[in-house]
């Protein structure tokens, strides 16, 4: 072949979450520790493609990105016609576990931005000994709202547009517009309610502020990084949750809300020197 | 200072819309000094919006008045069709408007900076942070919300 051809493998793993069987997609490249990448709230796993392609961290991680159900290519789960899509805390926890039950995953470094950022801090606090370490990329215990979440599903809007137009501006000014508009385009195409869905779980059941004084991080390592430009998480957000458990922040510049995405160059200047404190 | 010819200049090569000092801004909200360009003004958004077309043609579904408030000032935006067919200060007497978008002179400055500093990038930042306000009827607003946050960030310098 003369065309380039990433060395990412997509498959299907079948499992069953709270009993119910669900068929997610997921991508995985490299070898060695196991790092599970969370996509944001309305998006899905190929905010992580940069990462999937990237020889230094194939070197020494197996990493592994999937589409949460009812996200990218993973299907809801049967009979999803009559049900209304809310992501709990309770779900997103089991959804990950009985991923990493189904893949045999072995203690894996579990790193998830927005709403993946807050499960990781739950995972960490109640899981602490299936992860070998957590990282979270635009990750709180809490965070003020900044819209009213009703606008993004209703008949007379359109779901996507209006996704991606109201996130839009979480992205740095510094990134470039090829990939603002591919990090875009997971909100552009996302289902119908499924944003508002995993919203249910940001913004009603995760507040973990009296939560993350439980982390020990000695047994479960807590790795937080936030971008000067996001105003939904803010730099503030996690700040507070890092001293709440005992750690440092790390705030990037020039980067928003989605770093793995909106300027991977970039966001791997302050990655690189997290994964080096893995083993 | 930008030489892109999408952003108008006034006589000392600022782009329009640029304001040094808020005592400009404030002169600009009085008699004479109102049309002067370098002043904070939208007098230049017309041009700035049409010429674009792929932002008209994202627009094509809106026909509206709203009101864009750089502090003191009010400003009527009339969008026909995508276009913005006129762009008056102050508003004619009882002008009817959907919908308000005011800020301080100096936030819709930082907003319109070629790369702005965080918080003054986005219109959502700006009303999180107490700089901005929204009221009215935010339905269309929020139907077209691409093509308005465009609008708004027309003046902006480009790097």
């Amino acid at each position: 072949m003369t065309a380039k051809v990433e060395g990412i493998t997509g498959r299907y793993v079948h499992i069953e979450i709270l009993g119910r069987p669900h068929r997610v997609y997921f991508e995985e490249a490299g070898a060695g520790i196991p790092l599970l990448c969370l996509h944001t709230a309305g998006s899905d796993s190929t905010q992580y493609r940069y990462l999937l392609d990237d020889p230094e961290i194939l070197s020494r991680f197996r990493v592994i990105a999937f589409d949460m159900p009812w996200h990218g290519k993973s299907l809801p789960p049967a009979g999803y016609q009559e049900e209304q899509y809310l992501l709990t805390t309770r779900l997103y926890t089991e959804t990950i576990r009985a991923l990493c039950l189904g893949l045999e995953l072995d203690r894996p470094v579990a790193m998830g931005c927005s709403m993946g950022g807050r499960i990781v801090l739950h995972l960490a606090e109640a899981y602490s000994s299936e992860f070998r370490a957590v990282i979270g990329i635009e990750a709180s215990d809490h965070q003020q709202p900044w819209y009213d979440r009703d606008w993004l599903h209703r008949p007379d809007v359109h779901g996507g547009e209006v996704c991606a137009a109201l996130i839009s501006g979480l992205v740095a000014p510094q990134s470039s517009d090829e990939c603002r508009w591919e990090t875009l385009w997971g909100y552009l195409s996302s289902g119908p309610g499924i944003f508002k869905g995993d919203l249910h779980f940001y913004r009603a059941d995760s507040d973990y502020r009296d939560r993350v004084g439980l982390i020990d991080p000695q047994k479960c390592p807590v790795y937080l990084l936030t971008g000067e430009y996001d105003f939904s998480c803010t730099p503030e957000d996690t700040l507070r949750t890092a001293e709440k458990i005992g750690i440092e922040a790390v705030i990037m510049q020039e980067l928003g809300h989605f770093p793995m995405s909106e300027n991977p160059d970039q966001f791997r200047k302050y990655l690189m020197p997290v994964l080096a404190k893995i083993t | 200072m930008s030489e892109d010819p999408t952003v108008g200049l006034d006589a000392d090569r600022k782009p329009i819309g640029f304001i040094d000092r808020p005592d400009q801004y404030r002169a600009a909200s009085s008699g004479a000094a109102k049309n002067a360009t370098s002043f904070l003004t939208l007098n230049a958004l017309p041009e700035l919006v049409n010429q674009n077309a792929a932002l008209v043609r994202r627009g094509r579904f809106l026909s509206l008045c709203f009101i864009m408030g750089i502090g003191d000032d009010d400003w009527l935006i009339e969008v026909k069709d995508g276009k913005i067919a006129s762009a008056t200060s102050p508003p004619k007497l009882m002008s009817s408007s959907r919908f308000a978008i005011r800020a301080p002179a100096p936030a819709w400055k930082a907003h319109w900076e070629a790369l702005p500093a965080p918080g003054y990038h986005d219109i959502f930042a700006m009303i999180k942070s107490g700089h901005m306000t929204i009221t009215g009827d935010l339905h269309p607003l929020m139907a077209n919300l691409r093509y308005v946050k465009e609008v708004l960030a027309a003046p902006r310098i480009k790097p």
